[in-house]
């Protein structure tokens, strides 16, 4: 995945992300902040378990959910806003 | 000059043709208009407003009686900016309401030098507390109780950001209060310079205030951001201030912005600028305005 062409500005746990292509300004929080800065910090992409990995020290999950399933969900919703794109490996 | 400096004569006079030109904060309004309640109006309210220069304005603005038969049977008003009506005629009995109304339409249609914040602003020296709020959360009546007990207006209704520097630009104009407002400020403040109370318009009863003349002469001095407090008005709450995340602040400040868009990223980079440079606070309030005015005199003192 890689990150589209954003500003942004984060404060505490929140990210809020301006999205030069659809002109749309967004608010992320608690995992969504974190994929997305983990996107930003690797502007040329990055494979989803690399992603996983980078953020798992970071994250604590409620019991019964799983980080690579939490993160594709947020990816798709992402992806839906622009933000990011899926590129071949 | 300014305009209290004009007679009832000059200032009926003035406002025809070519209009008069009323300093108001960074722009040259010219205005024209037959209506006396519009004539009463301005010398009221724009008392301490300079008089702009003859040969320009930015501006050219009027309320007059439209064209047509309809204006012998019920009285009308219609605003025209630069000759073109952005809105419908209303009732002849709202024509000062309807200027102060195209003239906030005005600015935020054109002043794009500015990402334009549907927010009250007042400042302690030069220091800005900006209130973003959509319309019913008291910002309105919180902002007349603080310039009522000190508290420079820069704005009740437009706050004015300089895309450039970042700094507020004051633009002080009367303060607009609706309904049970009224009679709280007229409570609060009994000698508060209030016009006649307009009843029946798209927004209710509607009553303005005088802006504070010290803070009309203060109109060139920018101010620069440093706390955000949104209001949130709650029937009998209690006066309480809470630490707003920033994240909450900046979505505030955009959401309340006329032209946030207009501007692209230079307006999301310049709003998050005021973010990080103020504190961010939420205010709740039940009414008590003596409250609120301590609470944000600490706030003030504290810095």
């Amino acid at each position: 995945m890689t990150p589209q062409a954003v500003a942004w500005r984060q404060w505490d746990d929140d990210l809020i992300l301006y999205n030069e292509a659809t002109g749309s300004t967004h608010h992320l929080t608690s995992l969504g902040t974190y994929v997305m800065l983990a996107l930003l910090q690797h502007p040329a992409g990055i494979d989803l378990g690399a992603l996983v990995r980078t953020i798992d020290a970071r994250v604590e999950l409620a019991e019964g959910l799983v980080l690579q399933d939490e993160v594709e969900r947020v990816l798709a919703g992402l992806a839906e806003l622009r933000l990011v794109v899926r590129v071949a490996a | 000059m300014i305009v209290a400096d004009l007679s009832a004569d000059e200032l009926r006079h003035a406002l025809d043709e070519p209009g008069l030109r009323i300093r108001v904060g960074p722009i040259v309004v010219a205005v024209r208009s037959p209506f006396r309640t519009v004539v009463d109006g301005l010398a009221l309210h724009y008392a301490a407003h300079e008089i702009g220069p003859p040969d320009f304005a930015d501006f050219h603005v009027s309320v007059e009686p439209p064209f047509g038969l309809r204006r012998w049977f019920t009285p009308q008003a219609l605003f025209r900016f630069d000759g073109s009506p952005p809105f419908t005629p209303l009732p002849a009995a709202q024509a000062f309401p309807l200027f102060e109304w195209g003239l906030n339409w005005s600015i935020c249609a054109h002043c794009h030098q500015y990402v334009v914040v549907h927010a009250a602003v007042i400042a302690r020296e030069d220091r800005a507390m900006i209130l973003p709020a959509p319309p019913g959360s008291g910002k309105s009546t919180l902002c007349a109780a603080l310039a009522a007990r000190g508290w420079r207006l820069l704005s009740d209704e437009l706050t004015l950001i300089d895309i450039e520097a970042g700094v507020i630009v004051p633009i002080p104009r009367p303060i607009s209060l609706k309904n049970a407002s009224i009679a709280t400020i007229a409570r609060f403040w009994p000698e508060a310079p209030m016009g006649a109370i307009v009843p029946d318009t798209l927004k209710g009863s509607v009553a303005h205030v005088q802006p504070p003349a010290q803070s009309v002469r203060s109109s060139a001095e920018r101010a620069v951001p440093a706390w955000i407090v949104v209001p949130r008005y709650r029937p009998a709450a209690a006066a309480e201030l809470a630490p707003l995340g920033r994240s909450a602040a900046f979505m505030q400040l955009a959401d309340n912005a006329f032209n946030y868009s207009t501007h692209g990223r230079r307006g999301f980079e310049r709003l998050a600028d005021v973010v990080d440079r103020s504190r961010c606070f939420e205010f709740t309030y039940g009414g008590a305005l003596d409250d609120a005015v301590q609470t944000f005199d600490r706030l003030a003192n504290a810095a």
